[in-house]
């Protein structure tokens, strides 16, 4: 005699190769086993009749009906065109070209990461190119050689220089720039405020190249007096005029 | 079987629009009915099953041609039904089915009155099920597909679905018996080969 477990996952099993569909009473193709047991018990007999009835029941509710230009309402909506097969070959091929641009793509960002100091974590040492290793030395400027160059230069730097360098490193208020314009022209390169300097070699770790390329980029929309101001970073010709000699 | 769906595609990427025609007429009473039977909404599953013929016409030249086609437009048309009934939010009422109006073929032996009863009893019963369960119950019985089919659709290993209809006819089966509808059952099955499944006009 089977349990009550048993009995229901056997007569499930049945039920699920869809056996009692295939013939009439529905119990005559029991299993062997089962049908014992619903001969033996009629509380079981009853269970596996009612188990069939419902699902003769549910497999034979009506079922709604396709209506009748369902097929030519579709086709009246198909592109002309008819979607050409891609061949085993062409399929692949975009598979390949598909994941080559993936990787060129994450190798694009890992580039780009890496390659800004801004986004690089602050423990991790951001290299540029100049230092990489077997390079020499790179040539580094400090704040003070930098102002005391542009104070060498002797030239007359224009407003829109200086709101240009400090613009977008500088931390000086705009009340300062209304008083350089009456200062005497040899003084303009005291106006670079130390933490505008010190922002921009910071920026550019101190190397010279890097310097110049941002100032370069910066001051590149100011025309003549600007290229003057800042040739003495080996930007274009130098162009610093003599002291006149009296 | 897979020959067949290779030649019908074959001919459909062609531009043959007999093909197309005959690759609709061969689905359409699978798709239009699986969307009909998880939608409940005859106007919205006539638009989705549309649609999901459409989908499937412009998506055949990514059909794999080593598996067959019945399960891939399935599992477009249950991926549509699921985003629909998604934007929808709700579940609508079962007074949509057709069932529940007397069939006039029902020559079984149970009163036409019985006969409706226990077909409502039965939808009440299903639409009360967990929503998986009820699309696997509902496939699998009254779509007639196989495990295997409707393991492909629902993306579900076959026996967690074998455990859901498990489950499903189980909890029918209560609620038909706490409703006293269990004779009816058996009176159904007393009267002998089952009805039959032929479509019938749900113009009401």
């Amino acid at each position: 005699m089977m349990d009550d477990q048993t009995f229901e996952s056997a007569l499930n099993a049945w039920w699920d190769e869809r056996d009692h569909l295939k013939d009439p009473s529905g119990l005559e193709s029991l299993p062997e086993e089962l049908r014992r047991e619903i001969d033996r018990d009629p509380q079981r007999r009853d269970d596996a009749l009612a188990w069939i009835g419902l699902a003769r029941r549910v497999s034979s509710l009506p079922k709604p009906a396709v209506p009748g230009d369902f097929a030519d309402r579709i086709l009246a909506q198909l592109p002309t065109k008819a979607p050409r097969r891609r061949g085993p070959g062409t399929r692949r091929f975009v598979a390949v070209i598909g994941a080559v641009a993936a990787v060129a793509a994450c190798l694009l960002v890992v580039v780009a990461l890496t390659s800004s100091p801004d986004s690089a974590p602050s423990d991790v040492a951001v290299v540029p190119p100049e230092t990489r290793p077997g390079d020499g030395p790179p040539e580094t400027l400090e704040p003070e050689m930098l102002v005391v160059d542009l104070r060498q230069t002797g030239a007359t730097y224009s407003k829109a220089f200086w709101e240009l360098v400090e613009s977008p490193l500088g931390t000086e208020d705009s009340s300062s720039a209304t008083e350089r314009e009456d200062d005497h022209p040899e003084a303009t390169a005291l106006f670079v405020a130390p933490g505008a300097l010190d922002e921009l070699l910071k920026e550019t770790s101190g190397n010279a190249e890097r310097v110049r390329a941002k100032m370069s980029q910066r001051l590149a929309p100011v025309r003549e007096t600007t290229f003057s101001a800042f040739s003495f970073l080996g930007v274009g010709a130098p162009q610093v005029p003599e002291e006149p000699t009296i | 079987m897979l020959s067949d769906d290779q030649d019908l595609v074959d001919r459909c990427l062609a531009g043959d629009e007999i093909a197309y025609r005959d690759f609709v007429e061969r689905y359409q009473e699978l798709i239009h009915g699986v969307c009909y039977r998880l939608l409940r909404d005859r106007h919205e599953a006539e638009d989705v099953a549309q649609e999901v013929f459409l989908r499937a016409i412009r998506a055949l030249d990514r059909w794999d041609s080593r598996r067959p086609l019945r399960p891939w437009i399935l599992t477009i048309a249950i991926n549509r039904c699921r985003t629909c009934l998604g934007r929808r939010g709700r579940r609508p009422t079962p007074s949509e089915y057709p069932e529940m109006i007397a069939d006039p073929r029902s020559d079984s032996g149970e009163s036409h009155l019985d006969a409706n009863e226990l077909d409502t009893e039965i939808r009440v019963a299903v639409d009360s099920l967990r929503e998986d369960q009820r699309q696997a119950f509902l496939l699998f019985h009254e779509q007639g597909l196989s495990y295997e089919e409707i393991s492909d659709a629902l993306a579900t290993p076959i026996g967690t679905l074998k455990t859901w209809v498990h489950r499903s006819r189980k909890r029918i089966l209560d609620h038909l018996k706490d409703k006293g509808f269990a004779e009816v059952l058996q009176a159904a099955l007393a009267c002998g080969a089952p009805r039959s499944t032929g479509s019938q006009s749900d113009d009401g």
